[in-house]
């Protein structure tokens, strides 16, 4: 096992890992100092091109090929850190920012130095008040000794932070709707092109990165890319945090080394399913991406061999269900998350994705109709055209296609839990116990 | 969109075809051009895209997924498929999703017949609809303002009225709530969408969630017959297509000219057909009665009537006597010529004027030279504002200007008025052309001077003065454009209906024009100029005037002076109204003509820039109301002149061939594509008269304010007040008046307060309501003309404030 980059501080220090003084007894704000003092931009821009890092919001683009996109010689530029986590079953961010927000500053201000961008946005999700106080708590502790502010370590670099706590809605975790909501308007996508790095926050370039991302950066610049691009596999190298939930014995957040089989992340990590069962399904990377069934529980946890498999990584949320799961009224719950969530842009995302949870939840209720499976497929085309992953999209943004991935996948995976909706088998869906028709409630301090 | 300059083509591939398209253009634009319809909704070609609504998206080869044609621009080479079964699929299924909550009421909805949406799901849409679940419902429908209604079941949330709003007339009052399935178009609570062009939204909505109160179950629209015409409501010639069922007029919608309005009209131009139906309309002549009352008339039969105005005319001009005109902007070119010529020919006078001393000087408006069109603004490299509030007195202007400015980036300053529509664009404002110092200019590039006149207060010579003063001093750079604000009042100008100036352009000592009319009109005038309004008026208080035709004014209202308007027609002998309504004017007269007017006669118009449109009749005028080129053609010929002149064909016919600026102007050239435009009129041969200019510190002296009166969009005009739907719409009788100074003399806003010249000769007294605005400047009066009683209106007059408690 590979050393824990990101999860280290908050196993070591449980009861003051997100203060100043703890983190500075554990190699606090070195990497910030080594990138400002004895590092040129370019040099630290070279170092997290070399360690492979990809994204950790969902899509795993490479962190440095996307700083790449930034016009060289226009300024002001911004650097947004996107904390609106808010994929249904993902709770890494919230606990980074709540148990170890200065390796988030420090990666900021390091990443900032590589930008050569002097302001940065930290936009947190509204729901997550515990994790905004930390996250303001830590960027005043660290204004207060000089990592914020003007010529940090005594160089001519400066870097403000500003923390913006957002208003709780998912659609502002798409990195466009994030920027739109930021600048005070409608929390929208936005169509590409212009891309954010060339036309961003306030019309500027913008890179667009995520908590985990950045939480990388301290380690990386202290240790070297090499060293991080050692761990984990070639094309997915380092570690992730991975949030577990549902029907294992040990939900939690794991920050593992990349390539390790599902099978060992729930064996091993989650402690083996609930009452010793199997598992029937698993959503492998949050929940839009489309499901896996047990077949696919030795593939290893690697973007790109996920995407050959015909869905995603994405955010790291990994969800479990076991043979109990009721997969029809646990994927019922996750349309009417997408549906309730549509920002309404898009015809096909604003009426479609209604429409699925409305006929699925018809069907839950007793009144399934031989058609109906056809008529679920048929829509979710009308949305994601070819129903492929990655997905082809009628929508501006991709929440239209993840409201309806976990549909097409589970009705071809599980044909039967569908077909028994319409032959009228089913029990209603308001006399029907809720338990264990959704994710397991987890908590981020697992 | 502004029009791409470019004039280069590239190939590209259109469904295996290749078509030439520009680059740059949208996609679904140059297919269309190239004859393939791409559906849309949410595209509008004068609005941002947005790609909202997802039916255009069309296969691109190369780019990964479908593209919206909205968005995508041509490059050259570029291989595009509008046709793929792919294409269709989606195409169907968007049509599937609008269409599950849309409540399908056609039958009771206004829009039905002549619905994108229905006529998109008949073309491109599934045949039916596989949603049996519960539709979503709103209350419907609810009142955005006092014109349009909102159902926001039948919205299909395509963000076109809401872009239109804060994009194009700048009032983002209408915006999407909620989200999802849950979006909605909202105004905010407690806030109207008070917006001059508010009909707009109504008719760019794709479907029937916007409907306008006043056609709301008027008509059907295979019920109704649409001609194309030209709006006149104020001078910019907004074109539009009137429809009329069972001979009366029911709706009036812009139409898009790529020169003009791009399709917009303004609230007052949408809606104010409404006049053309009043019950309120002069419908028979009538002759006052010598031994009654005032204000007692008897209805005469028109022969009767043409007859005994022949007769008078014969009298005064054997015993030597004066005939004067004044009024006319209301009338098209060819009544504006007629008049004009009867004027000269039948009454051998140049006392006519289609302005009432509130306007700028008509050599100064002819006889500008390098002029501006609209169409400059966006290129200009600067635009100075000298003038009136446009948003109040032209506002589809003003939405070009704004256009320019906001949307372009082109620099504007505003001089003048107190507060405008457009002061918050400027780059700097000014409240006086004295203060303006053209070293703001840029250095190179064309600079568009707008001038109008500010107040009523303020001097039309000196402004006109200072206008050209500055031409001069910039030279070729400066494209001028002079603005007036009445209907048709320019084609009026061009027409001769100024005391100075010929038919096209000309002065009145014009000998080469003066030739020309010669062998067409049978007849003397003299040589010099004639008198203006207020010399005419004064002149009929000293009894000097013997027959006044006032034809479509009312110098009681709109004169600046309506007491001495008031005497001048008392004191005139004989005085004939022609007019669409009884006015103030009218109980004065001596014979009272009824008029056919706007919708009811056919001819041609010019707007300000001196585009000569067309407009046409689509009603029957009321009663007995007539054409007035066919009263003055009538009189003229009891007079036994040959007056010519008998259709508007014939008439346009014989100003293109006297009239030096409209030569050339003929029907066949409104014909076509580029006949769509209207015709450009040349340049004139008038030499601009200056006088003195601006005293350099135009501050009062004294204690008191400065007097401003500037036209508020909602006024007591025939256009509002004859229209049921609008005339509840005006501000009422207020002042505006800076906060500080409210402050300073201890007035609170909303009181009453009193405001007085302080020149007692000026007799200006009014009781108002006070507003503060701090686009006001300071030392400051604002009274919006025309909103209450008449008053008096002295040029550089300065008013003090009194409190009422």
């Amino acid at each position: 096992m590979a050393e824990l980059v990101l999860t280290r501080r908050m196993l070591d220090r449980p009861h003051d890992s997100w203060t100043l003084d703890a983190y500075h007894e554990m190699e606090g704000y070195q990497g910030l100092y080594r990138a400002v003092r004895e590092m040129t931009p370019e040099q630290v821009h070279a170092e997290v091109k070399a360690s492979g890092l990809r994204g950790r919001g969902g899509a795993g683009f490479p962190t440095g090929t996307k700083w790449g996109f930034v016009p060289k010689d226009i300024f002001p530029r911004y650097l947004v850190v996107n904390g609106d986590e808010g994929e249904p079953g993902t709770f890494k961010d919230r606990m980074l920012m709540e148990r170890d927000p200065h390796s988030l500053v420090e990666g900021i201000l390091i990443s900032c130095y590589a930008l050569q961008s002097e302001h940065a946005f930290i936009y947190i999700r509204g729901e997550m008040g515990h994790a905004y106080e930390r996250v303001v708590r830590a960027v005043e502790e660290a204004r207060a000794v000089g990592y914020v502010g003007k010529d940090i370590g005594g160089t001519d670099f400066s870097c403000e932070i500003t923390v913006h706590k957002a208003a709780g809605a998912y659609i502002c975790g798409e990195e466009t709707a994030l920027l739109s909501s930021l600048a005070g308007y409608r929390g929208w996508p936005r169509l590409r092109p212009p891309f954010p790095a060339v036309k961003g926050l306030y019309d500027k370039p913008t890179v667009v990165n995520n908590v985990e991302t950045m939480c990388n950066m301290p380690w990386i610049t202290r240790r070297g890319g090499a060293a991080y691009a050692e761990m984990g596999t070639e094309r997915s190298p380092g570690t992730r945090i991975f949030c577990l939930s549902g029907h294992v014995n040990r939900p939690g957040n794991y920050e593992i080394e990349l390539g390790t089989t599902f099978r060992e992340l729930f064996e091993r990590w989650g402690q083996g399913v609930r009452n010793g069962g199997r598992v029937k399904a698993f959503v492998p990377g949050g929940a839009s991406a489309p499901w896996f069934d047990a077949s696919k529980l030795d593939v290893p946890l690697d973007m790109d061999v996920l995407g050959k498999e015909g869905s995603m990584l994405g955010s790291g949320a990994v969800m479990v269900m076991d043979q109990d799961a009721d997969i029809p009224r646990a994927v019922w719950r996750l349309v009417k998350f997408f549906a309730h969530e549509s920002c309404g842009q898009c015809t096909p995302c604003r009426e479609g994705a209604d429409w699925l949870e409305e006929i699925l939840e018809r069907m839950l209720d007793g009144h399934g109709r031989p058609q109906d499976l056809d008529l679920l497929f048929d829509v979710c085309d009308n949305i994601s055209p070819g129903l492929n992953w990655p997905p082809a999209q009628t929508t501006i943004c991709p929440l239209g296609p993840s409201a309806t991935a976990p549909v097409w996948s589970t009705i071809r995976l599980f044909p039967e839990e569908y077909k028994r909706l319409v032959t009228g088998a089913h029990t209603s869906l308001a006399s029907s116990a809720p338990a264990g028709a959704e994710p397991a409630g987890v908590t981020a301090d697992a | 969109m502004p029009e791409n300059d470019t004039l280069s083509t590239v190939p590209i591939s259109l469904d295996g075809r290749e078509v030439q398209a520009s680059p740059g253009q949208l996609l679904i634009a140059a297919a269309e051009e190239a004859g393939v319809y791409i559906p849309r909704f949410c595209w509008h070609p004068r609005l941002r895209p947005v790609a909202m609504c997802r039916m255009c998206l069309v296969e691109v080869e190369g780019m990964r997924g479908l593209q919206p044609a909205c968005y995508v621009p041509v490059k050259e080479g570029m291989e595009v498929r509008t046709q793929t079964p792919l294409v269709k699929k989606v195409q169907e299924g968007v049509l599937e999703f609008l269409l599950l909550n849309h409540p399908l009421d056609c039958p009771v909805c206004d829009r039905g017949g002549e619905c994108p949406l229905q006529d998109h799901t008949m073309s491109f849409g599934p045949g039916e609809s596989r949603f049996v679940e519960e539709k979503r419902h709103f209350e419907k429908p609810v009142p955005i303002n006092n014109l349009v209604l909102l159902d926001r079941e039948r919205c299909i949330q395509c963000a076109r009225c809401t872009r239109f709003a804060s994009d194009v007339a700048g009032d983002p009052l209408l915006e999407f709530a909620s989200r999802g399935n849950d979006l909605q178009v909202t105004v905010f609570p407690d806030e109207p969408f008070s917006s001059y062009f508010s009909g707009n939204v109504v008719q760019i909505c794709p479907v029937g969630a916007l409907t306008s109160i006043p056609y709301r179950f008027k008509a059907r629209p295979w019920d109704v017959t649409i001609a194309e015409t030209t709006c006149g409501g104020c001078a910019v010639g907004c074109r539009g297509a009137l429809s009329e069922t069972r001979n009366r007029l029911i709706r009036f919608l812009g139409v898009d000219n790529d020169a003009v309005s791009w399709g917009w009209l303004c609230d007052k131009g949408r809606f104010a057909y409404e006049y053309v139906g009043s019950e309120n309309r002069l419908t028979v002549p009538l002759f006052r009665e010598e031994t009654a009352a005032a204000d007692a008339f008897s209805e005469v039969s028109w022969a009767e009537a043409v007859e005994r105005i022949a007769e008078q005319i014969q009298e005064v001009k054997g015993a030597g006597g004066n005939i004067a005109a004044i009024g006319g902007a209301r009338l098209t070119n060819e009544e504006a010529y007629s008049l004009s010529k009867f004027m000269r020919v039948v009454c051998g006078t140049n006392d006519v004027d289609c302005q009432l001393d509130d306007g700028l000087p008509a050599d100064f408006v002819a006889g500008a030279r390098n002029r501006a069109v609209i169409n400059d603004f966006a290129k200009a490299s600067v635009i100075v504002l000298a003038g009136p509030d446009l948003k109040e007195e032209l506002p589809v202007l003003y939405l070009r200007v704004r256009d320019a400015v906001v949307n372009q980036g082109v620099p504007l300053f505003v001089i003048g008025p107190p507060q405008s529509g457009l002061t918050d664009f400027a780059k700097k404002v000014f409240d006086t052309p004295a203060a303006f110092d053209p070293v703001l200019l840029p250095i190179a590039g064309d600079v568009v001077l707008i001038v109008g006149r500010q107040s009523a207060a303020q001097d039309a010579e000196a402004q006109s003065t200072w206008a050209l003063g500055l031409s001069e001093q910039l030279g070729e750079r400066v494209k001028l454009l002079p603005i007036l604000r009445r209907s048709n009042v320019h084609g009026a100008i061009d027409m001769g209906l100024s005391p100075s100036l010929l038919p096209g352009r000309v002065t009145v000592d014009d000998l080469e024009a003066r030739e020309r009319l010669a062998q067409v009109w049978e007849g003397e005038f003299p040589p010099d100029p004639g008198r203006d309004c207020r010399e005419i008026l004064d002149a009929a208080v000293e009894g000097k005037i013997d027959i006044l035709f006032v034809v479509g004014a009312d110098p009681l209202t709109d004169f600046p002076d309506p007491v001495m308007a008031r005497r001048a027609l008392e004191r005139t002998s004989f005085v004939v109204v022609l007019d669409l309504f009884p006015s103030s004017a009218t109980r004065f007269a001596d014979v009272v003509l009824p008029a056919a007017g706007w919708g009811e006669v056919s001819g041609t118009v010019t707007n300000l820039e001196g585009r000569v449109q067309r407009v046409a009749a689509k009603v029957t005028a009321p009663g007995q109301a007539a054409s007035d080129a066919q009263v003055f053609r009538e009189i003229a010929e009891h007079l036994e002149v040959d007056f010519g002149c008998g259709t508007p064909e014939a008439t346009l016919r014989e100003i293109a061939q006297v009239a030096p600026a409209y030569q050339g102007v003929s029907l066949s050239r409104f014909r076509g594509k580029k006949g769509k435009e209207g015709v450009l009129v040349g340049e004139g041969r008038v030499a601009p008269r200056t006088s003195s200019p601006f005293e350099k510190d135009a501050r009062p002296l004294g204690n008191g304010f400065r007097l401003h009166v500037g036209r508020a969009f909602w006024d007591r005009g025939t256009l509002v007040s004859e229209c049921p739907s609008l005339s509840g719409l005006r501000p009422g009788p207020i002042v505006r008046v800076h906060p500080e100074d409210l402050a300073f003399a201890g007035i609170t806003d909303g009181s009453s307060v009193r405001v007085l010249d302080e020149d007692p000769a000026g007799r200006l007294d009014l009781l108002r309501t006070v507003v503060a605005d701090e686009r006001v400047p300071l030392g400051t009066v604002s009274v919006p003309h025309n909103q209450d009683e008449p008053f008096v209106i002295r040029v550089g007059a300065t008013v003090t404030l009194e409190r009422i408690d």
